[in-house]
């Protein structure tokens, strides 16, 4: 199912934070959103996932108008979001985290089951660690690897990533790269990220929209973003995208 | 090499400690010989729990009932009243204190748990005030500060309640007692519900993410720790068979709380020790009077001090039970 977004704006006060956007999201692709700081990347997808509501232009999702929604809403329709700041259980073990998630999206389910399930998507994504080590004690690649796993609880068919690899090693970031491919070739899911690290945004995604100051300036293939002039000149003082 | 892990079941010094503490209680009728000893333990057992069972509102879900003893009171003149009154037998008083008690939190626990941190214990903290006072002031029904004076137990089997040692009552409290924290303990830590405590403690947002309803949860871990507290309470009636409102007032809540922080919060089971511990150390220091309050104080100070995690963080280095 895709997703459209036709003319979105968003204001606080007198600032614009998006201005006149419209792409789509076509099914199954991963569709990277970069920009500058302040570009409105977020608030686009706070718009999307029902945290803000636009002030006007509309948001389709397969057709159905799900612009306003409440986020609980949103999430019910399949579509997931994961955080900047990490939100992840600290007293609970990694597989209570994911068990949270499951246990508490389908009100019939018993712990035992809940278990099993929360099991199969941390094998699903390889997490790195024992499923009994408590949250807080992971490092931030851990954590996100278990928000990631979280987010795909409930088995959501649109994942709206959010700066998943900000503060990552390249090595944290070339796992990422390859659950993400994963998860989108296997369970074809589709993915709309929102990224500062350029590399990782040419590497994964199939399409690229750019922002700047709330309006899109770019839209297209990797390889045609990497040499738009325009681009460039929002990231002011690099010459080279790579 | 240390694994850093979650709850299990496991042989660990926690373990072992805790099992000692079980033998112990059930010998503890042959050790006694003395009425003031047994006075002692039993009051250390009755607190103990109290204390685990406020802990399993502060430890899991942040929920601080300033007002906790009055909730126990209430139980307490519920099921004395139910017995003088009515004829109601206490052994079903027991359970109509919890009741009480329960059906009490669960009215308040509606209004009052959208609130968070302070105005919960502000709240409760009025509620129990209150309570002493109506108490107080129905003296037609309560005796007020005449005293009211309570039946024991009636005698069953082998256990006899006019016996001067009370070691009947030792065996009551530690029946009541034990199967109350293991219930506790399985409740937060191996049910769906136990797992919305914990995950509303980590982190609220994230959990409603999830789909948890906070007032729900805050709320079921409201009854269910009133409920025990009434239990606790007919017990106490039956007990000490005298009763006055003063047994309601916040001064009590906070040595509740004092031995469920000394225990170690969130650890449910250190308050037992804990109780031990205060009561005897307060008996202990019995000679100096009035000043044993404030050395007390300062033995209270220290260990929150140099041992904010309390017993239970001395005993076991485990973040969780």
């Amino acid at each position: 199912m895709e997703l459209r977004l036709s003319s979105v704006v968003k204001r606080f006060g007198g600032l614009v934070a998006v201005n006149n956007v419209s792409f789509e999201v076509r099914s199954n692709e991963v569709l990277g959103l970069i920009g500058p700081n302040g570009s409105g990347k977020t608030t686009l997808i706070n718009c999307i996932s029902g945290f803000y509501h636009p002030d006007s232009g509309k948001i389709l999702y397969g057709g159905k108008d799900i612009t306003g929604l409440k986020p609980y809403e949103i999430c019910r329709l399949g579509i997931v979001r994961t955080f900047q700041i990490v939100e992840v259980f600290p007293k609970l073990s990694v597989l209570e985290n994911v068990m949270v998630g499951v246990a508490f999206s389908n009100p019939t389910i018993n712990l035992n089951e809940a278990k099993q399930e929360s099991r199969k998507i941390l094998e699903y994504v390889n997490f790195p660690r024992e499923e009994d080590v408590l949250a807080k004690y992971l490092n931030l690649g851990q954590m996100k690897v278990l928000s990631f796993a979280r987010a795909l609880v409930g088995h959501p068919k649109l994942l709206l990533l959010d700066e998943t690899v900000a503060g990552l090693t390249p090595g944290e970031q070339t796992r990422i790269v390859s659950l993400i491919e994963k998860v989108s070739k296997e369970l074809g899911i589709t993915i709309l990220l929102v990224e500062h690290a350029i590399r990782f945004v040419m590497e994964v995604c199939n399409r690229i929209v750019v922002l700047q100051e709330g309006r899109k300036i770019a839209e297209g293939l990797p390889e045609e973003i990497s040499k738009d002039e325009k681009v460039m000149e929002a990231y002011l003082g690099k010459e080279q995208l790579y | 090499m240390k694994k850093i892990s979650a709850a299990r079941i496991e042989l660990t010094w926690k373990n072992v400690i805790m099992l000692l503490c079980v033998a112990l209680i059930i010998a503890t009728p042959f050790i006694v010989r003395d009425s003031y000893v047994s006075h002692i333990f039993i009051t250390a057992l009755l607190y103990g729990t109290l204390a685990a069972s406020f802990d399993f509102g502060v430890g899991y879900l942040g929920i601080v009932n300033f007002g906790y003893a009055a909730f126990m009171g209430l139980g307490a003149y519920t099921s004395a009243i139910a017995a003088i009154s009515f004829g109601i037998n206490p052994w079903l008083g027991l359970l109509l204190g919890g009741a009480v008690a329960g059906l009490l939190g669960l009215a308040t626990g509606v209004l009052t748990l959208r609130l968070y941190g302070i105005f919960v214990a502000c709240f409760t903290w009025f509620l129990g005030m209150a309570l002493m006072f109506l108490i107080a002031v129905t003296p037609e029904i309560t005796r007020g500060y005449l005293g009211l004076s309570v039946p024991h137990f009636p005698n069953v089997w082998i256990l006899d309640f006019t016996d001067p040692l009370r070691l009947s009552y030792f065996a009551i409290i530690a029946i009541l007692s034990l199967p109350i924290l293991f219930l506790m303990l399985y409740l937060g830590n191996r049910t769906r519900m136990g797992l919305a405590f914990r995950a509303l403690r980590g982190s609220e947002p994230a959990a409603m993410a999830c789909g948890i309803n906070p007032l729900k949860y805050r709320v079921m871990n409201f009854v269910i720790t009133c409920f025990i507290a009434g239990t606790l309470g007919s017990f106490y009636a039956h007990y000490i068979r005298i009763l006055t409102p003063s047994l309601l007032q916040t001064s009590k809540t906070i040595e509740i709380l004092a031995i469920a922080y000394l225990g170690g919060r969130r650890s449910l089971w250190g308050s037992i020790p804990a109780a031990f511990l205060i009561i005897s150390v307060l008996e202990f220091l019995r000679p100096l009077e009035a000043y044993r309050f404030i050395i007390y104080g300062i033995i209270l100070i220290l260990i929150m001090i140099f041992y904010p995690g309390g017993l239970a963080r001395l005993i076991t280095r485990k973040e969780l039970f």
